[in-house]
């Protein structure tokens, strides 16, 4: 079977690029070798935040913001999206001389997203927060999503669009030939195509390797946890702190997801992960500094998925330095969710052979080269 | 209490407490744990405090439990009760919350116990106060000697449900209806393992002996009985105020402030899914069993499954299912030679054998029926977090079939009780209306912690630190 364009990985930064990419007329077949949005992007923690967000990053992430109010039209799905405003707390002076200085770097190079606000504001946002917290930037416009519902959208769309998607079907060999790619499946089937994209999230590494294309990704499991409801606590906000690791989504609900970089030990290859209850232990210590009133809640449920990462903490967006028609999406490093409807245009534009509508040059998978 | 064990056994039922105490003998050293106040497990719950008025109407399959507590008692294992484990892991780390602390211990082994639970059947009306389990009547007769003094109306299909109307004649409980819900047919399907069977003719006599005496208590009585009941109802606006059910084309309605109700009983796999023990279907039971071999050894080198938890098959199988695991990890600690191994393996397995005869027809005659899960689309199924049946039959409908992803959607099975209370339910569901077999789906999975812990105690929890790879 051949088509213009294969797509390895069925998460949602593959199912984006291949939605784009069937509306501008390109035959895509996507391999996924479980079920659409059955890693990070089907189970992160539904996170659509430009709050933070590193400045390389910030453009795609604007852009993403205003995609996700239009996703009923784009994908028939309001993929669970509301606003829930994020306000990322100071707890001393120091932190909070951190904030000012990131709203002062914010507003020169002209975003008015994230805005400082005094201690009587926190607690009007976040009326449960600590004695010691001083003051916060807020981000008023970022929000949640559900991931499985968004992840299962896109992939839906995708189909409605004339995409092929071939579930439980791995991709166990790639090779470059002539005049494209050729990949061989664990069904046993081979495939041809123009060009490949390398959406495969946590293996992107291990995938682009096949390809004599080594990438510096690593894989590492996010992990999470979600109390009991109770409602009236977050009152709707979610918080992040500056000089601790610290994460609270105020779900809709009124249960409350806990995160903001724990990681627990996996083993990529068994696609096993122990979830580490150290590190939950610790999110509780600091969470309960920050919320006292959460003392009582209880623990019901953590989990976690495979991402991939970079050091540096950006993804890999752009062309194979190394081989060509090879494209890489990947190594968004716990924060791709909320980038994905972005990621999807630009990479089509991208393997279209198009100026990208917004500059990928942060985003070279050749960057650490450069460096070293 | 130390941190660390040879083996720590988890759950103290018949075959934690064989089990532990059989280590315990060899020298082991072993810690049992149980989320009870007292050993015994659910069959020989409170054992160690009920008056002799409760023994004599709970009878002898309850007190030979008090056998079970001496072996054990004797070869004094460290027992930590009040003990709730709420992460396992296969390199031998337990979590558990014991007085509001947490705490972690590790062992070379795990034996993990956790017995078996009643399988949950939604049906109109069944979250309604005053709808109960046989199993947990019986709990409450066991540990204060309560019984209702109100008309109770007992429904379902299973030896338990007999054995309960057994003990609440005993107790003159005003009985309102026994509604019995195994099909007529399901007695000439089994037949076939009858012959088998038969190998225990003194448990199936003992069987036919209670039924017999129901029934005669109930005609003396003049209890209603039904046999072959369908769609039974709990009707009510707070409280439980009558039961509906039909048989054959009759209506019929009791007045009752408490229903009964029992459908057969599956393994607890809860603890057994988080750490990772892998399962299969079991088509005329219709569960999901872990995969041991005759000693509980499961996928996981360091985890032993036994008990009720492998597969029901009753507290004295249970027994020598937690021998039989002692041995297997007694002889991987050299604690056992091969040839000792075998001489002492051999009368035990030839034991559970024996007594595993009569299960197949059991199994058989009380399956759970037909039309078990053909539940109404306004009943909730998922209590935790108020999902209907419709809602379900909606979103697998749409195409979904994996419970994982379907309470991903739509919350059902998101609560605190994981979908303990849902699962069954759901897969029936998604068989009806997807046509998808329940062992083509993918089971649901289950996340620490398997029970809640409190932020403060998680907070303060006594966790070295782990090395993070
Ligand atoms: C716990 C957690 C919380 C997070 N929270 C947030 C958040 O709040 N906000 C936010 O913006 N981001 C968040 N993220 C990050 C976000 O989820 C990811 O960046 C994003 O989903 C990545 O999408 P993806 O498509 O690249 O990866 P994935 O969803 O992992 O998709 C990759 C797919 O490739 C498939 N694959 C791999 N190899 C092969 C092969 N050889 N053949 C076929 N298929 C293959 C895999 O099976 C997988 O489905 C979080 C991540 C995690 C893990």
């Amino acid at each position: 079977m051949k088509a213009d364009v294969l797509i390895v990985g069925g998460g949602i930064m593959g199912c984006a690029t291949a939605i784009e990419l069937a509306r501008k007329k390109k035959s895509v077949i996507l391999f996924e070798k479980d079920e659409p949005g059955r890693h990070a992007s089907g189970h992160n923690s539904g996170g659509v935040r430009c709050q933070g967000r590193d400045v390389r990053e910030i453009p795609l992430a604007v852009a993403a913001r205003a995609m996700w109010d239009h996703h009923e039209q784009t994908v028939q799905s309001d993929c669970g999206f509301h606003v829930s405003p994020r306000l990322r707390l100071a707890e001393n002076d120091a932190d909070m001389a951190v904030l000012e200085k990131r709203q002062a770097l914010l507003n020169s190079l002209g975003y008015d997203h994230e805005v400082l606000v005094d201690r009587e504001q926190v607690r009007r946002m976040s009326p449960h927060v600590a004695e010691h917290v001083v003051g916060g930037l807020a981000c008023y416009t970022d929000g949640l999503a559900n991931p499985l519902l968004t992840s299962k959208a896109y992939a839906a769309t995708a189909e409605r669009e004339g995409v092929t998607i071939l579930s439980q079907t791995r991709v166990i060999d790639v090779q470059k030939t002539a005049n494209g790619f050729k990949v061989r499946t664990s069904s046993g089937k081979q495939y041809e195509g123009e060009t490949l994209v390398n959406g495969t999230g946590a293996w992107a590494g291990r995938f682009s390797e096949m390809l004599g294309d080594p990438l510096p990704i690593y894989a590492a499991a996010p992990t999470m946890m979600v109390t009991d409801r109770v409602p009236g606590i977050m009152n709707g906000t979610s918080l992040g702190l500056t000089g601790r690791l610290l994460g609270l989504m105020a779900a809709e609900n009124g249960t409350i997801i806990i995160g903001g970089g724990y990681r627990s030990p996996l083993d990529l290859e068994k696609e096993k992960i122990w979830i580490d209850p150290m590190q939950m232990s610790k999110a509780a210590k600091i969470m309960i500094e920050v919320l006292p009133a959460l003392r009582s809640a209880q623990m019901i449920r953590c989990w976690t998925a495979f991402e991939g990462c970079l050091k540096d903490k950006v993804p890999i967006v752009g062309a194979s330095t190394k081989v060509s028609g090879l494209f890489h999406v990947c190594g968004f490093s716990a924060h791709g969710f909320q980038l994905a409807p972005m990621m999807g245009r630009v990479m089509s534009q991208l393997v279209l052979g198009r100026e990208p509508e917004l500059p990928l040059d942060d985003f070279r998978p050749d960057r650490f080269e450069q460096a070293a | 209490m130390k941190n660390s064990y040879d083996a720590i056994i988890i759950g103290a039922g018949p075959a934690g407490l064989a089990c532990s105490a059989e280590l315990a003998n060899k020298g082991l050293e072993v810690a049992l744990l149980d989320e009870q106040a007292t050993p015994g497990g659910q069959i020989y719950r409170n054992i160690t405090r009920t008056s002799s008025r409760q023994r004599t109407v709970l009878g002898e399959d309850y007190t030979e439990g008090l056998k079970v507590i001496e072996n054990f008692e004797k070869a004094a294992p460290d027992y930590l009760p009040r003990a709730r484990v709420w992460q396992a892991e296969p390199n031998g780390e337990v979590f558990l919350s014991h007085k509001k602390s947490s705490k972690k211990l590790t062992a070379q082994f795990l034996v993990l116990s956790t017995g078996a639970m009643e399988r949950p059947v939604p049906f109109p009306g069944w979250t309604l106060p005053g709808v109960m389990t046989c199993g947990g009547m019986s709990n409450l007769f066991k540990d204060s000697s309560l019984a209702p003094t109100e008309p109770v109306v007992i429904a379902g299909s299973g030896p338990l449900l007999w054995l309960v109307a057994e003990h609440l004649f005993a107790l003159n409980a005003p009985i309102a209806a026994i509604l019995d819900t195994t099909p007529s047919k399901q007695y000439i399907t089994s037949a076939r393992h009858m012959p088998q069977a038969l190998g225990r003719f003194g448990y199936l006599m003992k069987g036919v002996k209670m039924i017999a005496a129901v029934q005669l208590a109930a005609k003396k009585a003049k209890v209603p009985m039904y046999r072959n009941v369908k769609n039974i109802e709990a009707v009510g606006n707070e409280q439980l105020q009558s039961v509906k059910a039909t048989c054959g084309n009759k209506q019929l309605e009791f007045a009752a402030s408490t229903l009964l109700v029992h459908e057969g009983i599956i393994p607890n796999t809860a603890l057994l899914r988080q750490i990772g023990c892998e399962h299969t279907w079991n088509p005329v039971q219709r569960y999901w069993h872990p995969e041991v071999n005759e000693h509980g050894a499961t996928n996981l080198p360091a985890v032993f499954v036994a008990g009720d938890g492998t597969f029901v098959h009753g507290a004295k199988s249970a027994e020598y299912k937690g021998r039989l695991t002692a041995m297997a990890i007694a002889k991987q600690l050299h604690r056992l030679s091969k040839c000792e191994y075998k001489q002492q393996a051999a009368p035990v397995r030839e034991q559970l054998h024996k007594e595993l005869q009569p299960r197949p027809f059991i199994d058989a005659l009380y399956a759970p029926r037909k039309d078990l899960f053909a539940i109404p689309d306004e009943a909730t199924v998922c209590r935790c977090e108020g999902v209907t049946a419709g809602r379900i039959r909606e979103i697998v409908a749409q195409g979904f079939s994996d419970h994982n992803e379907i309470k991903s959607i739509i919350r059902c099975g998101m609560g605190p009780c994981q979908g303990r209370m849902c699962g069954s339910a759901v897969l029936e569901l998604v068989a009806e209306r997807s046509g998808i077999p329940a062992e083509e789906t993918r089971p649901l999975r289950m996340r620490p912690p398997i029970k809640p812990v409190s932020l403060q105690e998680l907070a303060n929890a006594q966790l070295e630190e782990t090395d993070e790879s």
